[in-house]
């Protein structure tokens, strides 16, 4: 038994007690680790003893407030996939209240105007780090420290990290099956995350990425979903039309409803939402053409990139093209995994890593393969070797960045570079080793343990 | 989570309301302890994710629960000090690494509050010991080599 073999299990144990037999032994013949073990626990214990104690009228408050509140109905009905946006509002309303409450007296009992937020820092002025300022101190624009060199990745994506993972799933499926009714469907959800997102930023108070977060929901509609409904044919172009300018019009409402209740700032910024789900939503059940969305921005957020690359994959119809702007498309999300590893984003990396698996396997290899198939004279050969190679190419991006992350960043590029990883061996017949060393023990597995992500002997699920 | 007492008794009242409210629908297969957590985790991510309008203030110092001499002055750093490790964790971190201290709850009960796999609630709780333990290394007495 050696300590680095150990460290993992000590890590994750609250006592002996949890720790396997070959380890527990290890303990006393190991002052390295017996020492490791008692400093952990010791921060545990310090760490139970901070809680600080309830208030006395605590537990009467409480008392007090049960005793006037119902209890709902069992049995209530689930509500339907298209009500959930409702669910989840009325709750986050009840945060929005006390937000509304509090930006009312912040204004009323303001002396000073409100600074504007610059959108971008003067390239030269230093930059230092706001430390514990008021939320008036944090709207003049600060000065931030130089930056070290690090990895050379973007900025944090200015959009949520989980909805950039929702919008790389809807990707693949874009990716995936080159049907347009089922293009159109991956579209219309992308559109629904987009608005779900928006509303939930709108109720929390988030404003400042509404703008452009309605603007993307528009490219959507227009260049995505539009486009690929005029690619359906016969009969069912009318029914798939139907329904999409029902869901947009019932998005709209409810959109409008939320937006009615909010303050009038974060209710403006809803409203382009709603008049371009109705806009939209008529013109399709009318058969109209629709105007001209705005021009994509020439500095895009990675997820702005994530979505014109998808909309792209969509608009490709032969096999070639749409391997080659999926190679694009996990060339973009390999960028997109960096950043969020980098952020410790670890989870959101993982999920995006799973959508670049997708990508990978069956936007570029099985499309490659359709070629393949169909190119009995080999007139295709040396494209379909140079999209093999640019996909590769593209995604050792992420082998290179883990060979030089820091700490905080390789947990979330490791755990990526597995999901991706069959994806990756099917387009290029090779996958991404892993240096010796790293990684917990439980992962290499023996071929006598359980798989991945318990160790042997772990507590399991029932 | 909060870093305010009296915000922390708000969230957790609202939390038990919204518990006691919901309980007959509570689904069978999940665990109500489960469940409470995970309500009193979306309050906090709602009210999180609120602009805040007030400054953050300290936790108040626990009083000393023991009768006997007064607090060492290096005990009294040594607290301030994990404290102050404590709110540098990542929040995705401080939330399972508390749930594992505070409340003792297995791995996979932990990964459940927070929607994440098992595997991911183990990796935040062993990030966060090991961040805590080198960042009071100094108070912890022996070294390792």
């Amino acid at each position: 038994m050696i300590c680095t073999t150990a460290e993992p299990w000590l890590l994750a144990a609250r006592s002996p007690d949890e720790l396997p037999g070959e380890i527990r032994r290890h303990l006393p013949r190991c002052s390295h680790c017996a020492t490791l073990f008692a400093q952990l626990r010791r921060v545990d214990e310090a760490t139970t003893r901070l809680t600080p104690i309830a208030s006395n009228s605590a537990r009467s408050r409480l008392d007090a407030a049960l005793a006037h509140t119902p209890q709902e109905r069992p049995g209530a009905s689930q509500p339907h996939q298209k009500y959930r946006l409702s669910v989840r509002v009325v709750v986050a309303l009840a945060a929005a209240l006390l937000v509304a409450g509090g930006w009312v007296v912040g204004r009323v009992t303001s002396s000073r105007p409100v600074a504007q937020i610059p959108s971008e820092q003067p390239k030269d002025q230093p930059k230092l780090l706001p430390k514990e300022q008021s939320p008036r101190e944090q709207l003049r624009p600060v000065p931030l420290p130089p930056q070290v060199a690090q990895l050379p990745v973007a900025p944090l994506p200015a959009i949520a990290p989980g909805l950039v993972a929702k919008v790389a799933r809807q990707a693949v499926n874009v990716a995936t099956d080159p049907r347009p009714t089922s293009q159109l469907d991956a579209l219309d959800r992308l559109a629904g995350e987009i608005r779900t997102d928006a509303l939930e930023r709108a109720v929390a108070g988030d404003l400042e990425p509404l703008p452009r977060l309605a603007v993307l929901h528009e490219r959507i509609l227009k260049l995505g979903v539009n486009r690929q409904l005029s690619r359906i044919t016969g009969s069912s172009r009318q029914v798939v039309a139907t329904r999409v300018a029902d869901e947009l019009n019932q998005s709209a409402e409810e959109i409008a409803a939320v937006a009615s209740r909010l303050i009038p700032v974060a209710g403006e910024l809803l409203r382009p939402l709603v008049a371009s789900c109705r806009e939209i939503g008529t013109a399709i059940r009318e058969s109209q053409p629709l105007s001209v969305p705005a021009e994509w921005p020439t500095q895009a957020t990675p997820l702005e990139s994530l979505v014109a690359q998808t909309i792209r994959i969509g608009e490709a119809t032969d096999p070639l093209a749409r391997a080659d702007e999926s190679a694009v498309l996990a060339a973009n999300l390999a960028h997109v995994v960096t950043v969020l590893s980098v952020a410790g984003l670890t989870d959101d990396a993982y999920r995006v890593g799973e959508a670049m698996d997708g990508v990978l396997e069956h936007g570029v290899a099985d499309n490659l393969d359709r070629v393949t198939l169909a190119d009995t004279m080999g007139k295709f050969r040396k494209e379909v070797t140079e999209v093999r190679e640019r996909a590769g190419r593209a995604t050792d991006v992420l082998e290179r960045n883990l060979a030089k992350a820091p700490p905080a960043a390789r947990v979330g590029l490791e755990r990526a570079l597995e999901a991706a990883n069959p994806g990756r061996v099917k387009v290029t017949g090779k996958g991404w080793g892993k240096p010796a060393g790293t990684g917990p023990p439980w992962k290499k597995g023996d071929g006598e343990h359980p798989g991945k992500g318990m160790p042997p002997g772990w507590q399991k699920k029932p | 989570m909060t870093r305010q007492e009296h915000l922390a008794e708000d969230l957790t009242q609202e939390a038990f309301l919204k518990a006691w409210a919901g309980l007959p629908k509570l689904a069978a297969e999940m665990t109500f302890r489960v469940w409470l957590f995970r309500i009193a985790r979306n309050e906090f991510l709602a009210f999180a994710r609120s602009p805040r309008t007030a400054i953050r203030e300290e936790l108040p110092d626990v009083p000393d629960q023991t009768p006997g001499p007064p607090q060492r002055l290096e005990e009294q750093e040594a607290r301030n000090a994990l404290r102050a490790a404590i709110e540098k964790l990542p929040e995705t971190y401080r939330d399972a690494y508390l749930l594992w201290t505070h409340e003792r709850l297995p791995y996979m009960e932990i990964a459940d509050i927070l929607d994440v796999t098992e595997e991911t609630a183990r990796w935040r709780v062993c990030e966060a010991r090991q961040r805590l333990a080198a960042a009071l290394r100094r108070f912890l007495g022996e070294q390792l080599r």
